[in-house]
């Protein structure tokens, strides 16, 4: 019986493996392709405007995946990712203007001390449930806004800081461009990877628990609180990395838009609409949202139906489509193949989820 | 063989109020070790909420649990289940979106963050979840989304998940609620077997038919405190616990 | 420091903490009921605030007329809005998606509001707005006594609604245990429904006072929306007492801080008073079981 059983195992898995590898072939070939074309944008560009919004989309797929550390492996939402960017930007121009410190190095010192402040700010927010995290992520950002505009003599108020640029004055504003847009793709490029070998571990799969049903997942003996402090403090580690970056790209900063919760928000918008699941969802959403900013901005200028089209797309995506358009495309393509019963699954799932709202009541 | 003077899961006092409401009101219970204990009682006598106190999803507001002589009150859930304390849950809770490997391997125990960090699944981790997914008979689902199984298959993958952080002390809430009576006998006999092992079960259970056959020991709840307990033939013919059942 | 200064402040903070309590309460309204964190309870606030400037700049009108069109339709609206939108959410995640939506709406609102009316700033000019009482030297604006009036009136009639009658006890009973209210018979997607429609109805009322004294925009709400969710969380979510007694020492503490600080820097005892709290008794001061899992 046991021999039989195992024996069927094993062929199932040599089927699956063979399976696995030609779709694992696919999916190199396609990243390749994909990877090839977003190394050739500079050279592509017809003009340095086209490139600034490529530099800008670039900054958002490090932002946007640096915010999927947490959105995507635990679920908790933050909305307030601003505070750390923005605090990565001013650490990075302190630490170069006033200690003179090399423009690189400030920006990686700038981000570790991000990090470690995300500590204590991780324990405040992550012990209780989702909403305590929503209302801290929020909350830091109105405060650090507080700070940076009342705190004139370090960080410049209102007026904000300048940055000077880590290139000399002979690179020209394109070239500066261009360079700045690969250090963008770049930084994206470690953040995938971080986020791939996290995923794939041992603590990827207890994050993924924790998403599901935090209870249940404690139950099992998962150290919730440590596993989500830990890719908390990641994810602000990142986020500030690219903050900082953005800061020796734009060369000032303002606080309205360092520490905005519009910037938090789009973050959000894009994974959301990306697909948190998925690896490449936040740089999928960054890209259709960031072009999208840049556009509306570009078209209406300071108009205030920005915010308004920004809030029914959020809502769109909140109410239709919240596991992203990458599922949501496969979805519709898979109701065409036969044999892929869509109706069923969404009935399971929807079971599941009453009964765990209906124990939750209980409990 | 587990020594019967062993120190068991016991509880003394437990109280939790949920606003003007005792839903565990100074509960004493001491479960036999290496036995199937069985705890009954009528809807809203407070097993549930027993069950979160004692596994430590709820903090409780007086008493103390201690587990195999060890002061265990208001530890976090994922200690206790470390201690060797692991737990099903009511309606039955496994992880949607993840697949029924993952759903087993969630449970793992581990040690140190660079080993967790350390790439994929150890190979005899995943060996010994393949191992208990054929044990509870859903290796061939391993691939299959949590969500994408039937209810019964759930229950089973439920299981398997809790056997995985390798607890000596089980508790199952409802293992037989809204599941087929060919899969009841199938969950009967798992129990069965695991307690042959040496596993101790605590079970909150309302179809009584399996709980007389299945249990050493019955502890029957009322009101949130124990009213009676001892052999099943016993308490089933204890003129309190009929009063508790009928309401009288 | 002189004793009248300070004795402003005093008063001063105490009628502030009132409006805050009336709209901590509404906030605490939403999250008994559906476990949201309504995000968007600021914008509707200034929301209010604008069709109330709006109201008597068209009308000539007192302000305060306007709750008669404001509060049932904001009712209205949260009652909608519960029933058409938030009941949609999965409930497995409606804790974080709630929160998206709401911010969706408030940004829509504050967009809308941008839209129509510009982002220039707003007040209105009432034949009372400059008046004053002195009392031991303190000057109160009799606006602001206008504006602590209307929000004690209304958290009163919210409090007597919650605890004298049968809807009040459904809704009580919905907040504390969903599944027990139901099991009495209780229909508690209704129930939510006007939960909602209350919580909407105090950030009416709120709004109102909120015009009768201050400079209104379109981006004002994210001022309130800080200060408000520190007061649920300090006071326990869920509990209305708690959210109530936590705006008042709040409010105080703001309005002393204020003159030593400065406004901006005394704006900062909210948060730092959030993450005391979370970091040192993350059920709040006064919460019940609510706060423990959320």
């Amino acid at each position: 019986m046991l021999s039989a059983s195992r024996h069927k195992t094993a062929t199932h898995q040599a089927g699956r493996t063979s399976q696995g590898r030609s779709v694992l072939l696919t999916k190199l070939v396609v990243a390749a392709v994909l990877l090839g074309l977003v190394l050739a944008f500079p050279a592509l560009a017809p003009d340095p405007f086209i490139l600034s919004v490529g530099v800008v989309i670039a900054s958002y797929a490090a932002l946007a995946v640096a915010w999927n550390f947490v959105g995507g492996l635990t679920g908790y939402i933050s909305l307030g990712h601003a505070a750390y960017s923005g605090l990565g930007g001013y650490g990075t121009a302190l630490l170069v203007t006033e200690a003179g410190v090399n423009p690189w190095v400030s920006m990686v010192v700038a981000a570790v001390l991000v990090g470690l402040a995300a500590v204590p700010i991780g324990i405040a927010s992550l012990r209780v449930r989702g909403a305590s995290f929503v209302i801290v992520s929020i909350a830091l950002v109105l405060i650090l806004l507080l700070v940076a505009q009342s705190w004139a003599e370090v960080t410049g108020g209102s007026n904000g800081l300048r940055v000077p640029r880590p290139f000399g004055t002979d690179v020209l504003r394109p070239e500066q461009h261009e360079r700045f847009f690969y250090l963008f793709v770049a930084l994206t490029l470690v953040a995938l990877v971080l986020w791939w070998v996290i995923d794939r571990s041992r603590l990827g799969t207890g994050l993924k628990a924790i998403r599901e049903d935090e209870d249940k997942a404690q139950a099992l003996g998962v150290p919730t609180f440590a596993y989500k402090l830990v890719v908390f403090v990641v994810s602000a580690f990142m986020t500030a990395m690219a903050g900082g970056m953005y800061a020796l790209w734009f060369g000032s900063l303002d606080p309205i838009f360092q520490f905005s919760i519009l910037t938090g928000s789009y973050l959000v918008l894009m994974s959301l609409l990306g697909g948190v699941r998925s690896l490449l969802g936040p740089v999928v959403g960054a890209v259709i949202v960031g072009y999208a900013v840049e556009f509306f901005k570009n078209q209406y200028g300071d108009s205030q139906m920005h915010l308004v089209a920004l809030g029914v797309l959020l809502a769109l995506v909140v109410l239709f489509m919240p596991d992203g358009v990458i599922p949501w495309v496969s979805a519709q393509l898979g109701r065409f193949r036969p044999g892929d019963t869509s109706i069923r699954e969404v009935d399971a799932a929807q079971l599941a989820e009453e009964r765990k709202a209906l124990e939750e009541a209980k409990s | 063989m587990t020594d019967l003077n062993k120190l068991g899961l016991e509880t003394n006092g437990l109280t939790k109020a949920f606003g003007g409401v005792r839903a565990v009101d100074g509960a004493t219970v001491s479960f036999q070790e290496g036995k199937i204990n069985a705890l009954i009682g009528p809807n809203g006598s407070g097993k549930t909420t027993f069950f979160n106190c004692v596994t430590g999803m709820i903090r409780p507001d007086s008493g103390t649990v201690t587990y195999q002589g060890r002061d265990v009150t208001g530890h976090a859930p994922h200690r206790i289940a470390r201690a060797g304390l692991g737990r099903s849950f009511q309606l039955c809770r496994i992880f949607p979106r993840m697949t029924v490997l993952d759903n087993v391997l969630a449970g793992v125990r581990s040690a140190g963050l660079v080993h967790r960090l350390r790439g994929a699944h150890n190979p005899d981790d995943i060996a010994r979840a393949r191992e208990l997914l054929a044990r509870v008979g859903i290796e061939h689902l391993e691939r299959s989304e949590a969500r994408d199984i039937s209810y019964g298959q759930q229950k089973l993958l439920e299981l398997a998940g809790v056997l995985m952080a390798e607890p000596d002390t089980i508790m199952l809430d409802e293992p037989a609620g809204g599941v087929n009576p060919a899969l009841i006998g199938r969950i009967a006999t798992l129990v069965r077997e695991l307690n042959a092992e040496g596993r101790t079960f605590v079970i909150v259970e309302h179809n009584m038919e399996l709980v007389m056959s299945l249990s050493d020991h019955v502890v029957v709840f009322d009101r949130g405190r124990p009213i009676a307990s001892g052999a099943p033939a016993d308490v089933q013919n204890d003129p309190r616990v009929l009063e508790a059942y009928l309401g009288v | 420091m002189s004793g009248s200064l300070l004795l402003q402040s005093l008063i001063l903070g105490l009628l502030l903490g009132g409006l805050y309590a009336l709209l901590a309460a509404g906030l605490t309204l939403y999250f008994g009921v559906m476990r949201v964190v309504m995000i968007a309870h600021s914008a509707f606030l200034i929301l209010a605030a604008y069709l109330a400037w709006f109201f008597t700049t068209q009308t000539g009108l007192d302000p305060l007329l306007s709750l008669i069109i404001t509060v049932p339709l904001f009712f209205a609206a949260g009652y909608g809005m519960q029933r058409a939108l938030l009941s949609r959410l999965r409930p497995a995640t409606l804790t974080m998606m709630s929160v998206l939506l709401t911010f969706a709406i408030a940004l829509i609102i504050e967009g809308g509001l941008g839209y129509l009316f510009s982002g220039t700033q707003r007040r209105i000019q009432l034949g009372y707005s400059s008046a004053s009482l002195e009392l031991w030297g303190a000057r109160i604006a009799v606006v602001k006594l206008v504006a602590f009036g209307l929000a004690a009136v209304s958290l009163l009639a919210l409090y007597l609604l919650l605890k004298k009658t049968r809807f009040g006890q459904a809704l009580r009973a919905t907040i504390q245990h969903r599944e027990a209210a139901q099991l009495l018979g209780i229909d508690t997607d209704r129930i939510a429904g006007f939960g909602f429609g209350l919580g909407l109805a105090t950030a009416a009322v709120g709004g109102t006072a909120l015009a009768l004294d201050a400079t209104i925009y379109p981006s004002l709400h994210w001022h309130w929306i800080g200060p408000l969710m520190a007061i649920i969380v300090i006071g326990g979510l869920g509990s209305i007492p708690g959210a109530a007694v936590a705006a008042m020492l709040l409010g105080v503490t703001q309005a002393l801080l204020q003159i030593p600080m400065g406004t901006t820097w005394a704006q900062t005892v909210f948060y730092l008073a959030l993450f005391a709290t979370l970091m040192f008794r993350p059920q709040g001061f006064f919460g019940g079981r609510l706060a423990q899992r959320f």
